[in-house]
């Protein structure tokens, strides 16, 4: 395991990228649990972890003729600056095709440490 | 009547009915009925231009064909195509349908298509004899469209609802159209998209053009992308999950373009899209598709990429789109030596019956 940061150096919704064994890696701070994904989209190699972080939109099939009812969930996607393809942080799965993935780390917090598996 | 052992279904064949035919299915105190006995009993098909083009010299879609003596205007002319064609079954849709693109209020595409379901009920449409028939679906009234599905989607000469795709705004994902699927979902009955927008000057959803060539190119393609883009993207496979759509009269080459066109459009902004759950190609992978117009290719081997990337040869249903000029024979599929004689039966005749359950 390899400290990338202390508790309290990343708030809630934010991130910082952080290099470790010349792999850069996002680390994020969610509700206050720390989540870790690899800089790099799948898509063209983009700095997915810089991008901005929010919640992701989902919608209930609605009543016939009605439109859909949007809301926000729970989950908290990345989304990449160069193109736009958004991220689940907690799973690193795509947010609208989930068999598109970009690695995760475990995270460790420690004493007030951060620590990542990379 | 079939071709070497393979049952041939025509599952996009006009019938050129004037509103004049079908006069007497419009009830005698309905002012309705002037305005249609009106209409002209010479002319068989739309307008494409006021002016005359070399391509069209009357001005009139139809007829064009002049390889075959049949006047498909009457029951003994449908019978006497299946026999020179060998279909075994032929899916007839309205000829006047054509003009849907051109109405912009709602009663004109109600009246017909009441009177046009009465008309082939009683004088053409015959399951026991493979002659089959859409509703034509007055999109502009959505409501009396469900109700017009809902009386006759039990005739069992009735095996679809055709949406004539010509220009129509907002497209058919919009949830004011959600009665016609609803409808059509309830009867079982699959939804024809089938595309329609070209005269000499414009093609509906753009005009400046000078040849029927370019917007008989453009138009017919441009109806079912913007269908087939904002069905899939309002979500309407979700909300009518067992719902069959069928795409018509635009060929094979557009399906993979938009699916992965789609794709890349939908993996960077699929939060807009919020009641899709797959990516815009698996949606389009289930959908059915006509193959008339098959296109020219130098090689017909191009075509076995382009059937594989939308999905496969089960996912399409021979068309000859007779009596128009860019008509198909079914020798057209015949040809395509890549397919196996299973798949080739499949395009020709087994995968519609099975879609249309006939």
């Amino acid at each position: 395991m390899i400290e990338v940061c202390k508790v309290g150096d990343i708030n809630h919704g934010e991130s910082k990228v952080v290099k470790v064994k010349g792999v850069e890696v996002g680390i994020f701070n969610i509700d206050d649990e720390y989540y870790a994904l690899l800089n790099s989209c799948n898509h063209q190699r983009g700095p997915v972890c810089t991008g901005d972080i929010r919640r992701r939109v989902d919608g209930d099939i609605p009543e016939m003729g009605r439109p859909p009812n949007e809301y926000f969930t729970e989950d908290y996607v990345v989304i990449c600056p160069w193109h736009g393809w958004a991220y689940d942080i907690k799973t690193g799965s795509h947010a609208g095709d989930p068999d598109i993935k970009i690695p995760t780390y475990d995270v460790v917090v420690k004493d007030q440490i951060v620590y990542i598996d990379v | 009547m079939a071709i070497g052992g393979k049952t041939i279904f025509d599952t996009d064949a006009h019938y050129v009915e004037t509103l004049y035919d079908i006069v007497d299915y419009i009830d005698d105190n309905d002012p309705w009925k002037l305005k249609f006995e009106y209409g002209s009993t010479t002319k068989r098909s739309v307008p494409i231009s006021f002016w005359p083009s070399l391509s069209r010299p009357d001005g009139y879609n139809y007829p064009s064909i002049k390889r075959r003596d049949v006047d498909f205007n009457t029951r003994e002319g449908v019978v006497q195509l299946m026999e020179e064609m060998s279909f075994d079954k032929i899916l007839l849709l309205s000829e006047q349908i054509l003009t849907f693109a051109m109405l912009e209020e709602d009663k004109r595409q109600t009246k017909f298509a009441e009177a046009y379901t009465r008309y082939m009920l009683d004088k053409i449409a015959d399951a026991d004899d493979g002659m089959y028939m859409s509703i034509p679906v007055p999109y502009n009234d959505p409501e009396k469209a469900a109700d017009l599905i809902d009386d006759y989607a039990n005739e069992k000469a009735i095996i679809g609802a055709c949406v004539l795709t010509a220009r129509i705004q907002p497209p058919m994902g919009h949830r004011k159209y959600d009665p016609i699927y609803d409808a059509c979902q309830r009867a079982d009955l699959p939804v024809l998209f089938h595309g329609g927008s070209a005269t000499l000057d414009n093609f509906g959803w753009l005009s400046g053009f000078t040849t029927i060539m370019e917007t008989h190119a453009l138009g017919f393609l441009f109806d079912n992308m913007a269908t087939i883009a904002n069905v899939v993207s309002q979500g309407v496979p979700e909300k009518f999950p067992k719902l069959d759509f069928v795409f018509q009269e635009t060929g094979l080459f557009w399906i993979p373009m938009m699916m992965y066109r789609m794709d890349m459009e939908y993996l960077r902004m699929q939060d807009e899209a919020i009641l899709m759950r797959r990516r815009p190609s698996e949606y389009m992978k289930e959908f059915y598709y006509g193959t008339q117009p098959l296109e020219i290719v130098p090689d017909k081997k191009y075509f076995k990429y382009v059937i594989e990337m939308l999905g496969g040869p089960e996912r399409l249903m021979y068309a000859s789109d007779y009596p128009h000029e860019d008509f198909d024979d079914p020798s057209a599929i015949n040809e395509l030596t890549f397919l196996t004689e299973e798949e080739k039966a499949g395009i020709l005749g087994k995968n519609a019956e099975e879609v249309f359950g006939v």
